[in-house]
């Protein structure tokens, strides 16, 4: 299977400070395959959301390469916001609508996407509300919409779960696998709870930081849908750990 | 609703009782308060293009780093210093006014603006990116509503500074009619430049509570994540 997205040694350092030169990327090289659901995982400072930031072309000063597959570009990927970065003074159907403005889709087209996000999503009743007036969760499902409007090929998530409640990011953890079966994109996700990883991950990269690099790739082939409470679950959770603080 | 046509009328009410009291020509005190108005109106409208422009261009990277500090300086330029020879130059006309005008309003305007683009945070900034918008569409879509809370706040400031400053250019330029030439003509009576003055402080009180403040709160409540 082709990469949608490699990584050749990627390095980025910053030099703010010129005494304090901070490695936040040390030489990290990867192959991201189309359809799979990968995930960073490693504790702050290990420069996942850098890296995450550089795949997704956001961070543009760096060395290294980013290659994409051929015929990608950048309207192909979406990026799901730790804070949701909705805009404060559109709708929630503008928020979801806003990616499709540049890429000049007919009015007609746009709104019957915009009609099938709010539908998927649940914020039918929500459409003409403003993001303040949403909670946490509610948010970040128009986030996740948003996101999901342009039909990415990559679906690039920062944390999306971080700053919601529990019950909440259990829910919306579910509907993101759902999704993910449904239209199959690539979803590169970085988070610093092992458990969610190895919920949701085909495949774990585990950074260590200072500097940020990854210390191993590990496999999950737990079975889907993924029983929480089992043996395997644990076990792929304790080796995990194990990496980070050996 | 009734408070709003009160704040309506309530310039109009008095301009008329002023000029009859005062013995003043009804048609004169109205064409020198509404051709003060138009030149500062016109005035606002070009420094808020301006300076939005301007904002834009240098809020941030290298660009600003050059620009920031030139235009802290020349927004400190004493300008009135160079009001005598403008009018030397350009004569006693509506240009010299407003050219003075727009420089009086102008620099609360561009700061102001500048610290609302400053302002915004980076994940929305990165949002904007993420959905492929460029251009005219980045202006108008994200770059124009981020701006919106400073446009107001420096036009709350900048025309706050520009009824004192249009009173003055009027008078120094000497131009032939207007609010200034008004008080000029008057200057010998003590009681019509207080009325005058006080005529002046029902409109700008006016329209501060028509206009100003429902923008200013309304501006800052669209931005609330």
């Amino acid at each position: 299977m082709q990469p949608v997205i490699s990584l050749k040694n990627i390095t980025k350092t910053f030099a703010d400070h010129p005494d304090e030169h901070l490695e936040a990327l040390s030489n990290v090289n990867l192959e991201i395959l189309g359809g799979e659901f990968f995930i960073f995982v490693g504790p702050s400072g290990s420069g996942k959301s850098t890296l995450l930031r550089i795949m997704s072309g956001l961070e543009k000063s760096y060395s290294g390469s980013v290659t994409l597959a051929p015929g990608m570009s950048q309207n192909d990927m979406s990026f799901v916001f730790q804070q949701f970065a909705l805009f404060p003074w559109l709708t929630v159907a503008e928020n979801i609508g806003f990616g499709l403005i540049a890429r000049r889709l007919p009015p007609a087209q746009q709104h019957r996407i915009i009609a099938d996000e709010l539908k998927r999503f649940g914020l039918e009743k929500f459409a003409h509300a403003h993001p303040h007036e949403l909670s946490g969760g509610m948010r970040q499902r128009v986030g996740v919409a948003r996101a999901l409007a342009t039909s990415p090929k990559i679906l690039f998530m920062d944390e999306p779960f971080s700053e919601l409640d529990s019950f909440t990011a259990a829910e919306l953890r579910g509907e993101l696998l759902t999704i993910w079966q449904e239209r199959k994109p690539t979803v590169i996700m970085v988070t610093h709870m092992i458990e969610d990883a190895v919920e949701l991950a085909d495949r774990i990269a585990v950074l260590t930081p200072r500097p940020g690099r990854i210390e191993r790739i590990v496999e999950n082939r737990l079975p889907r849908p993924r029983e929480k409470r089992s043996g395997g679950f644990y076990k792929l959770e304790d080796e995990i750990y194990k990496i980070i603080k050996p | 609703m009734a408070v709003t046509i009160a704040f309506v009328v309530a310039p109009f009410i008095f301009l008329l009782a002023f000029s009859r009291l005062a013995h003043i020509a009804t048609a004169q005190l109205f064409t020198d308060a509404s051709t003060s108005i138009v030149r500062l109106v016109i005035a606002y409208a070009i420094a808020v293009a301006l300076a939005w422009a301007s904002a834009v261009l240098f809020y941030r990277g290298r660009r600003a780093a050059v620009a920031l500090p030139i235009f802290d300086v020349l927004q400190s330029f004493p300008t009135f210093a160079a009001l005598p020879l403008a009018t030397l130059a350009w004569g006693r006309s509506d240009n010299t006014v407003i050219i003075f005008l727009v420089i009086t309003i102008i620099w609360p305007l561009f700061f102001s603006i500048v610290s609302s683009l400053k302002l915004v945070h980076k994940d929305l900034e990165e949002a904007a990116e993420m959905s492929g918008l460029t251009g005219f569409d980045y202006l108008y879509l994200f770059l124009w509503p981020v701006s919106i809370p400073g446009l107001i706040t420096g036009s709350v400031i900048g025309l706050g500074e520009a009824w004192e400053a249009l009173v003055a250019t009027e008078i120094i330029t000497g131009v032939p009619n207007g609010l200034g030439s008004f008080f000029q003509t008057f200057s010998g009576s003590v009681s019509i430049t207080a009325f005058g003055i006080l005529g002046l402080l029902i409109l700008i009180f006016s329209l501060n509570k028509l206009v100003w403040l429902p923008l200013l709160e309304n501006s800052h409540q669209r931005m609330e994540e």
